[in-house]
């Protein structure tokens, strides 16, 4: 779900990344804009049965798609890391043929970002790319059943397949000595999110995505921070969406939570928020049990105690509380770092959070996404 | 006083502004081009194969790179159609390269919708400037077509550029990388990576994954390009120094004669008290207000020349060097400063000299006359010695030093000699001349010569600055005349077929190979010669490389360079191995002789060719390298052939006939007989030195304006004494004899004496000047038709500037003058 505000503030730059709160930004023009957006596109509207490897890699016929992954790691002094790596396909507009024998036609493009935080550091390390889906520099193919996901060299690389896949996902930036060289390792069956991976977001039911996830995985390998390396373990989280239009005209950005809990459970929450400030019906809830099984669960109450103000100027609730009505249980949010804002083409705030209990301790870790501040 | 002035400041402000707005739009489609690249990855004729961007980015994590294809295209709107440099781009690439496309760029992208930059990834879509939109009247989202040789293409224009903020646009057509490779027929090939490296050692690993690339140094490689339009930007300032030097003999002149003018005023002050500061400076002020209002006057006629200047120099460096839209004459401040600065400067000397002598002098000799000449009359010997050790050492720097610009110097320092040494010249000559029989006969008998004498003192410097001008005239006009000859014979000897044929758009465009096939049996051909040319870094310095196949009875048509080796053994030479000719400017440009070896980046990587000689050309763009094509063949992957020459046993019209039914099925092609092509090239030639003669022109005519305030002052001067000899009896016809006889003299003393400086002076520009510019040897040859024009030229501008004075003085009323004098 999450991911497509980038996307639709990627295709619509110029109201995003102005340095100005998103919600000033003419919501209905963006949309005026898009116009016929998703003539001649594919569209999700209604749920569709899964094949794999295939839906691995990438659906030329839809607009947008992204390969998520989040996670919480620490190294073998304690120190705790979040990371974030996400690969964005867009299509620029509907396939056609090839006109021409240049391996360089396309109209699609992917973008990806990557960002450490270290919980010693002021600041998050994030790291952004562009690359036209062509001539070999960008893609997602399936080599021998297995997907390989990659811009330039960056990369998401499967190494097995079954119920529980394994990953390695390697991405560096030279100049900053950042760099990721995880594998990592389903310890659950993948989510199908919404109904059997059809997630509707608004009224329109083809305002919708395909969507599943992989809850839970094991992270091994090291993190890169300032040019020093570090071995770390953990666990993520990794999405995977594809979809042409997903949004009604007056959504304007969302809150979204992946939290994964010490005693094996992961609650997965979103709020998108309305132009009138409420939100909107078509958030939602969902949790994975020790088991692996999903139950959609009522949305949960959100109460923020804290907010951060960027140097960008932008105002983010960093600290707060989640209330369930269904089970009475309480979670407090806290960020590892309070800048964890990637000041990228695209302007959010993506960060490691810790989750802890009315008593103050610890009950698991995650990941928040605001948009839309 | 003003307009001598003006036009001396307008000749040097023209030139300049013309050369730096040419230079500029040179830097800014060069920067456009290059962008902030350090480095370039090259390959051969065909390019760089496009894997190796690939591989760089996701084996080697190069991110400092970017991808071009590039090629010329004409486009075509419904208002027209120009030929426009195509740039394909990766705009995912471009951010850190080329700062104009920065607001084009996706991710860079601020005031305008991304979603309008990512139109460009649509196939078959162009971004082009404003200016060329409106000239070629296209509309955003309007079709336009694209010829590339032979073939049309559809496109559409989905963006204009501002091309007063962005210039580069104002020639160049911007699009996405698939679809210039489409238009260029470039599939598969990158016309070059444009890479930005601090470190050599980042290098290192590109350089030892790929073994067949070339990485350029794209500094060096843009400099070399720059140096070649350096020289030629440099003779036109050295133009319009001279041009500057005439008008600060005109300037002097002027400001000296309207001191000397009123000598008597100033010994009149000096009595009535004023001191000789308060004179000083009272003079000095006066010159300073007159030249600026001069100056002022000056600038503006030479913005409106300026713009015509520009046109000229745009039109040499498009014949000469490459496509270059010059469409903005650009005034930078600096430029204005300078040339005031100049300006002001030499009116001061100018004045300095006849004020503080004015100054300096008792008061009763400012009255008279004679004391002036008596002093003047003693400064020469002294001005004529100053003169000949400037000369003398103008001679050793010539002869000492490499550089052009000591060449300037050297000549600059010659012409001045020379010029002070004119004034004694003149005095001796008088003397002469009033000894010989002929100047004592006739009504107004010796007294032409004897009161030119007695007024050397302004008299001098308007001949000084007339023979100038006449030797400047001379010496490119024989400068000029030199290498005329030396091309037209370079012609005869190159142009050894009867027949050309090439591709009608661009000599890059490979001949249909069934074509040569059916040309090799075409009857009553004696030889052949076949020739393949594309661009080539040698040494990182772009050149040409010519490759030539010779068969049947074909003359070689290269003319080598005397060398320790014999001409035939040259040949024999070049014939066999990695062996090759270079062109006498390459040679220059490079430093390299026969018997060298240099690095020539083919399709196989850098190959180290020895030079078997160097051969005489007189381009002035890319030098030329030029093989066998067996040897191009074994180092390229081109079997191409751009151009045919043929050769027939009958006379040409034959040829053509024969020719003309083969050549029907491919009307692409162009036919040339070797007449036109040489006909052509001696109208390029003419074109290009149509600026020179632009500029000879201004120059005699600060001349002519000098004699003529000269001349002007003088008769005003002299009005009593005319007045006088009016009421003696001279009628006024005889005294316009007078008059003229007197500048008929002036004019003749100052063309032949401007005849030995003009020899020399295109001596130095044939042997040192142009050789040290463009590495062009020609022969030297003084033709007397010149030597006669000059000196006709020069009695004729001073008859010219005497007619309206003389006119005045024949008509004016001896008792009023009288009265008032």
């Amino acid at each position: 779900m999450k991911a497509l505000a980038f996307l639709w503030c990627l295709v619509m730059l110029a109201a995003c990344d102005n340095g100005t709160p998103r919600s000033d930004a003419p919501i209905v023009s963006l949309h005026a804009e898009l116009g016929g957006d998703a003539t001649g596109f594919q569209r999700a509207c209604a749920p569709v049965a899964f094949r794999f490897p295939e839906d691995h890699i990438d659906h030329p016929g839809f607009r947008n798609e992204w390969w998520y992954i989040t996670g919480n790691v620490v190294d073998v002094d304690g120190t705790r890391y979040g990371f974030h790596v996400t690969f964005f396909r867009v299509a620029t507009q509907p396939h056609t043929p090839k006109q021409s024998g240049s391996a360089w036609e396309t109209s699609q493009f992917y973008m990806a970002h990557f960002a450490v935080t270290r919980e010693a550091d002021t600041a998050v390390a994030a790291h952004e790319r562009f690359s036209r889906t062509a001539a070999g520099l960008a893609g997602a193919v399936l080599e021998r059943k297995l997907a390989k996901v990659w811009l330039e060299d960056w990369k998401l690389v499967q190494i097995s397949s079954g119920t529980l896949p394994t990953w390695e996902l390697r991405l560096s930036d030279a100049a900053s000595g950042t760099a990721i060289d995880l594998k990592l390792a389903a310890l659950k069956p993948r989510v199908l999110q919404g109904t059997e991976g059809y997630s509707r977001k608004s009224d329109d039911p083809c305002n919708a995505s395909h969507y599943y996830a992989y809850t839970r995985l094991s992270a091994e390998g090291s993190i890169s921070s300032s040019g020093q390396t570090f071995d770390v373990t953990g666990s993520a989280w990794f999405d995977r969406e594809w979809s042409s239009s997903a949004l009604s005209d007056n959504q304007v950005g969302w809150d979204w939570f992946a939290m994964q809990f010490d005693d094996g459970r992961e609650l997965m929450f979103y709020q998108l928020r309305q132009s009138d400030g409420t939100a909107s019906p078509y958030s939602s809830a969902v949790e994975i049990g020790v088991d692996g099984r999903k139950q959609a669960v009522a949305v949960p109450q959100l109460e923020i105690s804290r907010w951060w103000q960027s140097s960008s100027g932008a105002r983010y609730p960093v600290e707060g509380k989640l209330s369930r009505s269904d089970n009475g249980e309480t979670v407090y949010f806290s960020p590892l770092i309070d800048n964890q804002e990637l000041n990228l083409t695209v302007r959010y705030w993506e960060g490691a959070i810790m989750l802890t209990d009315d008593q103050g301790r610890s009950v698991g870790r995650g990941y928040l996404e605001l948009t839309g501040y | 006083m003003l307009c001598g002035l003006a036009v001396g400041v307008a000749v040097v402000f023209s030139v300049d502004i013309a050369n730096q707005s040419a230079k500029r739009a040179f830097a800014l489609s060069l920067d456009a081009v290059t962008g902030r690249a350090t480095h370039q990855i090259t390959g051969g004729a065909a390019g760089v194969d496009e894997t190796v961007y690939t591989r760089l980015r996701r084996d080697l994590g190069v991110r400092r790179s970017a991808p071009i294809v590039e090629g010329a295209i004409t486009l075509r709107g419904l208002a027209g159609r120009e030929t426009l440099q195509l740039l394909g781009v990766d705009l995912f690439a471009e951010p850190m390269f080329r700062t104009q496309f920065q607001s084009l760029a996706p991710m860079n992208n601020a005031g305008r919708s991304a979603r309008e930059s990512l139109a460009l990834l649509e196939f078959g879509t162009v971004i082009i400037g404003n200016s060329t939109a409106a000239r070629l009247g296209l509309e955003i989202n309007q079709a336009a077509s694209v010829n590339v040789t032979d073939s049309q293409y559809d496109v559409r224009l989905i963006n204009v550029v501002d091309t007063r903020r962005q210039p580069a646009f104002d020639s160049m057509v911007m699009t996405d990388i698939a679809t210039a490779q489409w238009l260029l027929g470039m599939e598969g090939r990158l016309s070059r990576i444009d890479l930005i490296a601090e470190r050599e050692a980042d290098l290192g690993l590109i350089r030892s994954t790929f073994a067949d690339i070339a990485i350029t140094d794209a500094a060096r490689r843009n400099n070399a390009l720059q140096q070649m339009t350096q020289a030629f930007h440099t003779n036109l300032v050295a133009m319009s120094l001279l041009a500057l030097l005439v008008g600060a003999f005109l300037i002097y002149n002027t400001v000296t004669l309207s001191v000397l003018q009123r000598r008597l005023l100033f010994g009149q002050l000096r009595v009535a008290g004023v001191d000789r500061v308060g004179l000083s400076v009272a003079v000095l002020i006066e010159v300073i207000l007159f030249a600026l209002a001069g100056i002022a006057l000056g600038l503006i006629l030479g913005y409106a020349l300026g713009g015509l200047l520009l046109h000229l120099v745009t039109r040499t460096i498009n014949d000469l060097y490459f496509t270059l839209q010059v469409r903005q004459l650009d005034v930078p401040l600096f430029i204005v400063i300078k040339v005031t600065g100049m300006a002001l400067f030499t009116a001061l000397v100018a004045a300095a000299v006849p004020s503080l002598e004015a100054a300096r002098s008792p008061p009763i000799t400012l009255t008279q006359r004679s004391s002036l000449e008596h002093k003047t009359g003693r400064w020469l010997p002294r001005l004529a010695v100053a003169g000949l050790v400037g000369g003398v050492v103008g001679l050793i720097v010539l002869l000492i030093s490499t550089s052009l610009l000591m060449a300037f110097v050297a000549l600059f320092l010659i012409v001045v000699g020379y010029s002070l040494m004119i004034p004694i010249c003149l005095r001796w000559l008088v003397a002469l001349s009033d000894r010989l029989p002929f100047t004592g006969t006739g009504a107004t008998g010796q007294y032409p010569m004897r009161s030119l004498s007695a007024s050397l003192s302004r008299m001098a410097v308007a001949v000084t600055a007339l023979a100038v001008a006449v030797s400047a005239t001379a010496g490119v006009g024989i400068m000029i005349g030199s290498f005329r000859a030396s091309v037209a014979d370079w012609l005869d000897q190159t142009l050894q077929a009867d027949v050309y044929i090439r591709d009608g758009e661009s000599l890059d465009n490979p001949l249909p190979q069934e074509f040569v096939d059916t040309l090799k049996g075409i009857p009553g051909s004696d030889g052949m010669r076949l020739m393949r040319v594309f661009d080539a870094d040698i040494a990182d310095v772009p050149a040409r490389v010519m490759a030539l196949q010779f068969e049947g009875d074909m003359e070689r048509g290269l003319s080598l360079l005397p060398a320790d080796v014999a001409v035939a053994d040259q040949w024999q030479a070049w014939s066999k191995g990695d062996s090759l000719f270079i062109s006498e400017p390459l040679a220059w440009q490079l430093a390299a002789k026969a018997g060298q070896t240099l690095p020539v980046l083919t399709d196989s990587g850098v190959v180290d060719f020895t030079v078997a000689g160097v051969f005489t050309d007189y381009g002035a763009g890319r030098g030329l390298i030029v093989m066998p094509m067996a040897t191009m063949q074994r180092h390229w992957a081109d079997r191409a052939v751009s151009s045919v020459g043929l050769a027939f046993d009958s006379d040409f019209k034959d040829g053509v006939a024969r020719l003309r039914p083969v050549v029907k099925r491919w009307p692409q092609l162009l036919i040339r007989s070797d007449r036109e092509i040489r006909d052509l090239s001696m109208q390029i030639f003419d074109q290009t030195f149509a600026i020179t003669h632009v500029l000879r022109v201004l120059t005699t005519a600060v001349a002519f304006i000098g004699v003529l305030c000269a001349l002007l002052s003088l008769t005003l001067e002299r009005r009593r004494e005319f007045a006088v000899l009016r009421a003696l009896g001279t009628t006024p016809a005889e005294l316009y004899r007078v008059l003229l006889s007197q500048t008929a003299w002036m004019g003749l003393v100052a063309g032949i004496l401007a005849l030995p400086l003009g020899v020399l002076m295109s001596a130095i520009l044939v042997h040192v000047i142009n050789r040290r510019s463009f590495g062009w040897s020609m022969q030297f040859s003084v033709s007397p038709a010149v030597l006669w024009e000059c000196v006709a030229m020069a009695v004729i501008a001073a008859l010219l500037a005497a007619l309206y004075p003389a006119r005045q003085l024949a008509r004016m009323s001896p008792s009023v003058a009288l009265r008032q004098g």
